[in-house]
């Protein structure tokens, strides 16, 4: 599918040949509130970036534009190298979309659910057979495959969830906050199985509220608040420019928090 | 994704929504199991209980007051002849009738023994409670020993003066129904199944649509889905299948359920002589395709409406006033008198009910019936196209905004090519024409009987242009690229004009040619037609007002609606042919005037290459008016005076025009490529 797909290009030349996640000053209104103010941000293939900022920063508003279900007020992004206004089939189809909140069909199976996206993003039947088994083996959903997910627990279901998201095989993972209501070694073992979709050259955006998430797994982090990037950079830099030892602990200056000023990251 | 794709996924979504439904316990339950176990329970059971209390009352002994003189004794004998019944003396019968010491009472007044016997009348009272179903047992009992009584002292009286029973009856009535049997059936169900039909396939379709939709929504799986490469009208299409296809297993499965009920109640020999319910199979067909309309139809409804709802119980907020609503139409159809007409064959839900009443009972005409049909579908079609609008609306599908946002534009298109030719889109085309064809329709009703020139005007101002206008102001559209007013290159209007010169007399020529041999024209219709317009062309302030009306007003609103946002606004999908060809059939449908088709097809392929070509609405405009303004003019004033050979000159001018445009088109590029 992916593969049958022409790449669009994008109308610009620097960005043309990127693949991953590009966002050009994108904004959001609703009515007169702004909930996304000119966010620019790049994730390369390989990559994990963190999309760091507290409840309410408009971490989801950006993420949903990225994953089309949203369209801007203006500004621009592209995903594996579609235009997201333009061509939002085209990006969806390169795109695996995930959160916490994700709720599966009760009454299927597992592997019902995963034929079913299959089927919907248009692979052949042989190639959903293979990758739901692999993907069974890789994220141990064996014990319940075939039972219905209604009677699943929430960290199996979430695991489902993962397979869903990942089972075309997508350039790019866009994920919110996917382990809220996990405990917290569920969560690692989320965690990690993303790090290693990114090490085999996945573009991944991570958006999230916990440090340590960031620390765990990301390259790099977008720090956002109130609507507006503050800063961006590799966490040594980010830490470095908070003055702090490590991003946690200086995550609050970074924040700009009662700083009305412009902000202070300059985007990627 | 190829077409194929899109229909392809929506099945795919179609197969899942039916294994999902199919496997919840309740909705078996509710679909399968009630109407088939719970049905012939309720039906016969209660029909069992009935007769059961029926025969236990007539069984019941009964007290029955007795107040006045004395009865006559061959009254009497006939009251004690009455079968569990005691007769007992009263004083005050209306308070025995009232405290229950009696069920009923009979009242002779002191003068009746002697007026009987004097061959006069005695006026009796039969006290009783209407409210006390023992009460009216009673009186029932009385009267018929009362009827007993007076036909025996009729016949009596009669035979006294040597007079047969017909001197008092001297008229008898023997009814003859000529209906066969069939068709007496076919009344009795028509009376019947429409209603029952309808209201089953309007329960069918609440659940499934309210599930599919606003179900999602509420469970969270629908931002997943909306993350699948589909655009929205494969989601709806693939859903609202589903939703047709539950629907309409409950109800082939109520009505089954329902005929075999049916069929275990006892008719009365006398009536089954009469009657008879086996429908051609063809009737069967089409009361078929009625129920599968009607599916359709409120299915589209359902959707369209719990698609806005942002959960279950808003769903069923919304959806109960609508059921309230299309009930309505189906309590008319029962009403006695109400047929398939011209007017309410275009009524939604209406028509269908009417259509199953007539077609058990004999053919409806083949135009009545298509404009049942191709209303309904019609409808379909615009309250698909409306849900699909819903699923593109974002923040009603995240939750967070209300029903206003639906008729809200998205913002112009910000991507790194923000140059989105400003048109109406499919989604609005298909909208437009949809309102415009049932505005025809209803319109065409009311202006029936309207004056000639007020139909033509206000058809065409009021019913074409009025909402196209609506429709790019609303939208904000620049009338510049949605309509393609722009000024026309030069060589466009020397096209337009030449091939107007020639284009009305070569359809003139066509329709007379395939009339001749294909379809035949209906001349009464056409000559009366024709008969009018000449009297409108005799005096010159009607003739003005005939060729604004017939020439220039369609030239301006048929073209603006076909070449305009409809040509344009599909242009950029279907690309210039495929648009130039679209428009051209819903030109050509929208004359609703089946042997003009051809023509109307053929003028609107030559109106939309030359729109296309020229990037400008007004060749055609020019084209348009010369072509109908031509036609009326040889019409009403030339006549049959001119020879055909001699017309047959001008058509060198739309042969030339057409090179002009053929070389022209060949040069220009196609918008939206």
């Amino acid at each position: 599918m992916t593969a049958q797909e022409p790449a669009l290009p994008l109308g610009d030349a620097a960005t043309a040949a990127t693949s991953g996640i590009v966002a050009r000053g994108l904004t959001r209104r609703f009515g007169a509130q702004v909930a996304v103010d000119d966010v620019s941000l790049e994730v390369a293939p390989g990559q994990v970036v963190g999309l760091l900022g507290p409840n309410g920063a408009g971490k989801t508003t950006t993420l949903r534009m990225l994953a089309t279900l949203l369209s801007p007020s203006s500004g621009a992004a592209s995903v594996g190298g579609a235009d997201v206004v333009r061509d939002p089939l085209g990006a969806r189809a390169r795109l695996g979309y995930l959160t916490g909140d994700t709720g599966l069909y009760a009454r299927l199976t597992p592997r019902e659910v995963l034929a079913y996206f299959g089927e919907l993003h248009g692979l052949p039947r042989a190639r959903i057979r293979q990758r739901t088994d692999a993907l069974v083996d890789l994220l141990g959903l064996g014990p319940f495959a075939d039972k219905r997910c209604g009677a699943l627990s929430t960290g199996q279901k979430q695991r489902v969830s993962i397979a869903r998201a990942v089972l075309h095989d997508p350039p790019v993972l866009i994920l919110d906050e996917p382990t809220s209501g996990l405990d917290i070694l569920a969560a690692r073992d989320i965690l990690r199985f993303f790090r290693a979709e990114a090490d085999r050259g996945k573009a991944v955006l991570l958006s999230t509220h916990i440090m340590a998430e960031v620390e765990l797994i990301c390259d790099r982090a977008t720090i956002i608040h109130r609507a507006r990037v503050r800063h961006a950079g590799t966490l040594a830099e980010l830490a470095h420019a908070a003055g702090a030892p490590t991003l946690s602990a200086g995550f609050f200056d970074l924040l700009g928090e009662g700083d009305a000023g412009p902000p202070q990251g300059e985007p990627p | 994704m190829s077409r194929r794709g899109h229909l392809a996924s929506a099945w795919v979504i179609t197969k899942k929504e039916l294994r999902e439904t199919l496997r919840d316990r309740k909705t078996l339950l509710v679909m399968i199991v009630l109407p088939l176990v719970l049905y012939p329970l309720l039906i016969l059971g209660f029909s069992q209980l009935a007769l059961m209390q029926q025969s236990r009352l007539a069984a019941e002994s009964l007290r029955v007051g007795l107040s006045g003189a004395p009865p006559p004794p061959a009254l009497r004998a006939h009251l004690e002849a009455l079968e569990a019944t005691t007769l007992q003396p009263v004083d005050d019968p209306r308070a025995a009738v009232r405290d229950g010491a009696v069920s009923a009472a009979l009242v002779l007044p002191d003068d009746a023994p002697a007026a009987l016997a004097a061959e006069g009348q005695a006026a009796v009272e039969v006290v009783f409670d209407g409210a006390s179903d023992r009460s009216r047992q009673a009186e029932e009992r009385l009267r018929k020993a009362l009827t007993a009584f007076a036909d025996q002292l009729r016949l009596e009286r009669l035979a006294a003066r040597g007079l047969d029973e017909r001197f008092v009856k001297p008229v008898e009535v023997d009814a003859v129904n000529v209906a066969p049997p069939e068709r007496q059936g076919g009344w009795i169900l028509g009376q019947i199944l429409p209603m029952l039909i309808s209201v089953l396939m309007i329960g069918a379709t609440f659940y499934p649509a309210i599930d599919l939709t606003a179900g999602e929504k509420e469970r969270g799986t629908l931002q997943t889905l909306l993350t699948a490469p589909l655009p929205p009208m494969t989601l709806v299409t693939g859903k609202y299948l589903a939703v047709v296809g539950l629907a309409m297993l409950t109800g082939v499965l109520n009505l089954a359920s329902v005929a075999f009920v049916a069929t275990a109640i006892p008719v009365p020999q006398a009536a089954a002589d009469q009657l008879s319910f086996d429908i051609g199979l063809g009737a069967i067909g089409l009361v078929f395709a009625c129920l599968l309309l009607l599916g359709m139809m409120f299915g589209a409804i359902m959707v369209a409406v719990a698609v806005t709802a942002k959960d279950y119980k808003e769903a069923q907020n919304y959806l109960t006033p609508l059921y309230l609503v299309a009930v309505m139409p189906l309590m008319a159809s029962s009403l006695p008198g109400m047929e398939l007409t011209t007017v309410t064959a275009a009524v939604p839900v209406l028509n269908l009910a009417l259509a199953m009443k007539q077609l058990l009972v004999g053919p409806i005409p083949a135009p009545l019936l298509a404009v049942v049909f191709g209303s309904t579908l019609a409808w379909v079609a615009l309250a698909l196209v409306f849900a699909a609008r819903v699923f593109r609306t974002e923040a009603i599908l995240l939750g967070d905004a209300g029903f206003r946002a639906l008729f809200h534009r998205r913002a112009p298109a910000a991507g790194f090519d923000a140059a989105r030719p400003p048109v109406a889109s499919v989604g609005e085309v298909v909208t437009l024409l949809g309102v415009v064809l049932l505005l025809l329709f209803y319109g065409g009703v009311l202006l029936v009987d309207a004056p000639l020139l007020v139909a033509v005007h206000v058809t065409q101002w009021g019913l074409l242009l009025t909402p196209v206008v609506l429709l790019v102001a609303g939208l904000r559209l620049d009338p510049r690229h949605a309509l393609g007013l722009r000024r026309p290159p030069a060589w466009s209007l020397a096209a337009a004009a030449l091939l107007g010169l020639g284009t009305w007399f070569i359809a003139a020529v066509a329709i007379e040619a395939l009339g001749a041999d294909w379809m035949p024209v209906p001349t009464p219709a056409m000559e009366a037609l024709e008969q009018s317009f000449r009297d409108l062309a005799a005096s010159p302030g009607t003739a003005l007002l005939l060729f604004l009306g017939v020439a220039l007003a369609p030239a301006i609103c048929e073209e603006a609606l076909f070449r305009g946002v409809v040509l344009r606004g599909l242009a950029p999908r279907l690309g210039a042919r495929g648009a130039v060809v679209a428009s051209s059939v819903a030109f050509a449908v929208y004359h609703l005037n089946l042997y003009q088709a051809p023509t109307t097809l053929l003028v609107g392929l030559i109106l939309g290459a030359l729109a296309i070509a020229s990037g400008s609405l007004w060749p055609g405009v020019v084209l348009h008016a010369l072509h109908n303004g031509l036609a009326l003019a040889f019409h009403v004033y030339a006549g049959d005076s001119v020879s055909t050979e001699a017309l047959a000159v001008v058509s060198l001018g739309p042969a030339l025009g057409l090179l002009i445009l053929w070389r022209r088109a060949r040069t220009v590029a196609p918008p939206g490529s």
